[in-house]
């Protein structure tokens, strides 16, 4: 194996395997692990990569899962305590101290929640709003057709907005003012 | 139009605009080494020849569905099942979960790995009585490759790497996922094995979580149908199987051990003959380190895990002897492996808390207490739990007693749990309450507002 291959093949996408991880998971020691994850998971599917349509969006679609299974790990670790112990998230609980902690409360709720969705949507979603992957080269990443491609991330974005209707009316209120 | 007009394109800004923070210099540098060994490793083992020289030329394939393989980690989860006694509480949900199991004819059970192909699939066919009648099951992970199939009158165990089958009836035999599903549930109705949080929310739908204490597992059910959705993390539906699904099927070239009665005689090879004898060897260690024998029982559960290597609890009781025995490296490198072989063969599954316990204690002997901390985070908001329900204690309690489940073995009470957890959580923490005489509520509320205030000591945040 040539040390110019994986500059040709991971090189050009080592940024965004990285800004991928992190984004999701928002912790040094888990996007570690998530990031090591994926590599594993990289190494293992090789041969899978070498023979697909779009190996770049395979290896994306990879780090993205092993983000969100960091993710639900995490969350299943704590939600023992969380049962018990601490008050409810968000829509029942008193408001954040500055408004721009509450945004970003809100926007990791809404990426933990992309975690949620049937594993499909979640990486359609991240694939087209994170990365900005065309529709074709999602569903090339996904095994599927543009026009399924398409429909998970119309669904995915319909989940979230039902999920979340107060962030999206206040997205246009704060819009239209 | 104004995109914030639509409550999608507001969806996506928001997206957008979570994802537009720089990665921490911190983070990146750790990425970028993570990136350099896996660059070393690629210059180390190469790939076929060729092999990334076609990556531009191959066209779009099909997308291929793998189904993949585990035995082990719910038939780990069922045995351990096997071992609980029950005491009484009705619930709500579960006696009409239980009813609805008995209408459908089919379950699909699914893993997926985490390129969205399956890791583990099985299809049960379940008869009029909630019991299995027909079952399939096609498993692979790096430890385990299994395919096993079971009809009225066959039992068919085809381990993929051994390139073995081996034929049984349903008498000598049998393979399952959750045996009797339905009585499992009808057994979990009883005051105190679970825990309903009605309508939360899963995967963008309402449903009612259900907890199931003494496993420490969940599972997710449909609030119209009753039926579960998901169970222990594995994706569960109701539809009939293809056609054939049941068939037994020798596969070419296998070698085929047939163990029905009446079938020729045949040489079993030295693998199975391994695993045959290692459940002898692991209660001659369990007897061993009940008896304070350390030494002994560390030699014989080493046997034991040569023999069969994903018994997780040979290695666990190995970790244990080893730590009796001050050598704390090797006891953390066995409890490692508890913890490895759990997240590979039911990564969905909550994790070993009582192995994370004993690791972290193991790191806690030899000083390291920032590795002992993490551990200790898995554990900690678990063993507080079994103090608001002592019936979760059930893992750690077999973690503690070498010869729990043993027949005619004393199995701890509720009462008794709880009062071995006080005493975990001070070996756990050096904290405990002040007041010798705090009653179990007060205790509670200590541990609880503890946890609160401290858990960030742990790196776990809490909300």
């Amino acid at each position: 194996m040539a040390t110019g291959d994986y500059d040709r093949v991971i090189r050009p996408i080592e940024d965004r395997m990285m800004r991928t991880v992190w984004h999701i998971v928002r912790d040094p020691d888990d996007a570690d692990d998530a990031f090591q994850a994926a590599l594993a998971k990289v190494w293992v599917n090789r041969g899978k990569i070498a023979g697909h349509a779009n190996p770049h969006g395979l290896i994306l679609r990879i780090c993205i899962n092993a983000a969100y299974d960091v993710l639900r790990q995490k969350a299943k670790q704590r939600r023992v305590a969380a049962l018990q112990v601490l008050p409810p998230v968000r829509q029942d609980s008193s408001p954040s101290p500055s408004e721009r902690l509450a945004v970003e409360e809100d926007h990791l709720m809404v990426l933990k929640a992309i975690g949620e969705l049937p594993r499909n949507q979640a990486e359609a979603i991240t694939l087209r709003c994170v990365e900005g992957l065309p529709y074709r080269e999602i569903g090339d990443a996904l095994g599927c057709s543009e026009v399924t491609a398409r429909t998970h991330v119309a669904r995915a974005r319909e989940r979230l907005c039902e999920m979340f209707p107060h962030l999206v009316r206040q997205g246009m209120k704060e819009a239209t003012t | 139009m104004n995109t914030s007009e639509k409550p999608e394109a507001d969806m996506d800004a928001i997206l957008g605009h979570a994802m537009d923070k720089p990665v921490p210099v911190e983070v990146r540098e750790r990425m970028h080494r993570r990136l350099a060994d896996f660059r070393e490793r690629f210059e180390a083992e190469p790939a076929p020849a060729g092999f990334w020289t076609r990556l531009s030329a191959i066209p779009p394939r099909a997308k291929a569905v793998v189904f993949a393989a585990t035995a082990a980690g719910l038939a780990v989860a069922a045995g351990i099942a096997a071992l609980m006694i029950f005491t009484a509480r009705p619930a709500y949900a579960l006696g009409q979960t239980l009813q609805a199991l008995k209408q459908v004819g089919f379950m699909h059970v699914v893993r997926h790995s985490a390129d969205g192909t399956f890791a583990d699939e099985r299809w049960i066919e379940i008869g009029a009585n909630g019991r299995q009648v027909r079952y399939r099951q096609d498993t692979h992970s790096t430890l385990i490759n299994f395919f096993a199939v079971q009809d009225e009158k066959t039992v068919l165990a085809h381990y993929k790497d051994k390139n073995t089958v081996v034929l049984y009836t349903p008498a000598q035999q049998t393979v399952e996922w959750i045996g009797d599903l339905g009585e499992l549930f009808n057994d979990f109705q009883n005051e105190g094995n679970v825990v309903i949080e009605p309508n939360v929310q899963f995967r963008g739908h309402r449903a009612h979580l259900v907890r199931w204490l003494k496993l420490n597992e969940e599972a997710y059910i449909d609030p119209d149908t009753k039926l579960p959705l998901s169970i222990m993390g594995y994706d569960v539906s109701y539809e009939a199987p293809p056609a054939g699904t049941f068939d037994i099927v020798i596969p070419k070239g296998a070698l085929v051990v047939d163990k029905r009665p009446g079938a020729p005689p045949v040489e079993e090879p030295q693998w199975m003959k391994d695993q045959e004898a290692a459940p002898a060897k692991f209660d001659e260690a369990r007897a061993a380190l009940a008896a304070g024998d350390y030494e002994k029982g560390e030699r014989l559960c080493a046997e034991t895990v040569k023999l069969w290597p994903e018994l997780t609890w040979a290695w666990y009781w190995l970790g244990y002897a080893q730590s009796k025995l001050a050598k704390y490296d090797q006891a953390i490198g066995d409890y490692t492996k508890v913890i490895e072989v759990f997240r590979e063969v039911c990564p969905t599954a909550a994790p070993p808390h009582y192995a994370y316990l004993a690791r972290g204690l193991a790191y806690r002997a030899k000083g390291m207490e920032e590795r002992a901390k993490p551990d200790l985070a898995v554990a900690l908001p678990m063993m507080i739990d079994v103090l608001r329900h002592p019936e979760g204690a059930q893992l750690f309690n077999m973690a503690d007693d070498p010869l729990f489940g043993k027949q005619q073995h004393h199995m701890p009470t509720p009462e008794e749990s709880k009062r071995r957890m006080y005493d975990l959580l001070r070996l756990a923490t050096g904290q405990a309450p002040t007041d010798a005489t705090a009653s179990d509520e007060q205790r509670l509320v200590f541990w609880e507002n503890w946890w609160k205030v401290h858990a960030a000591e742990y790196g776990v945040v809490t909300r």
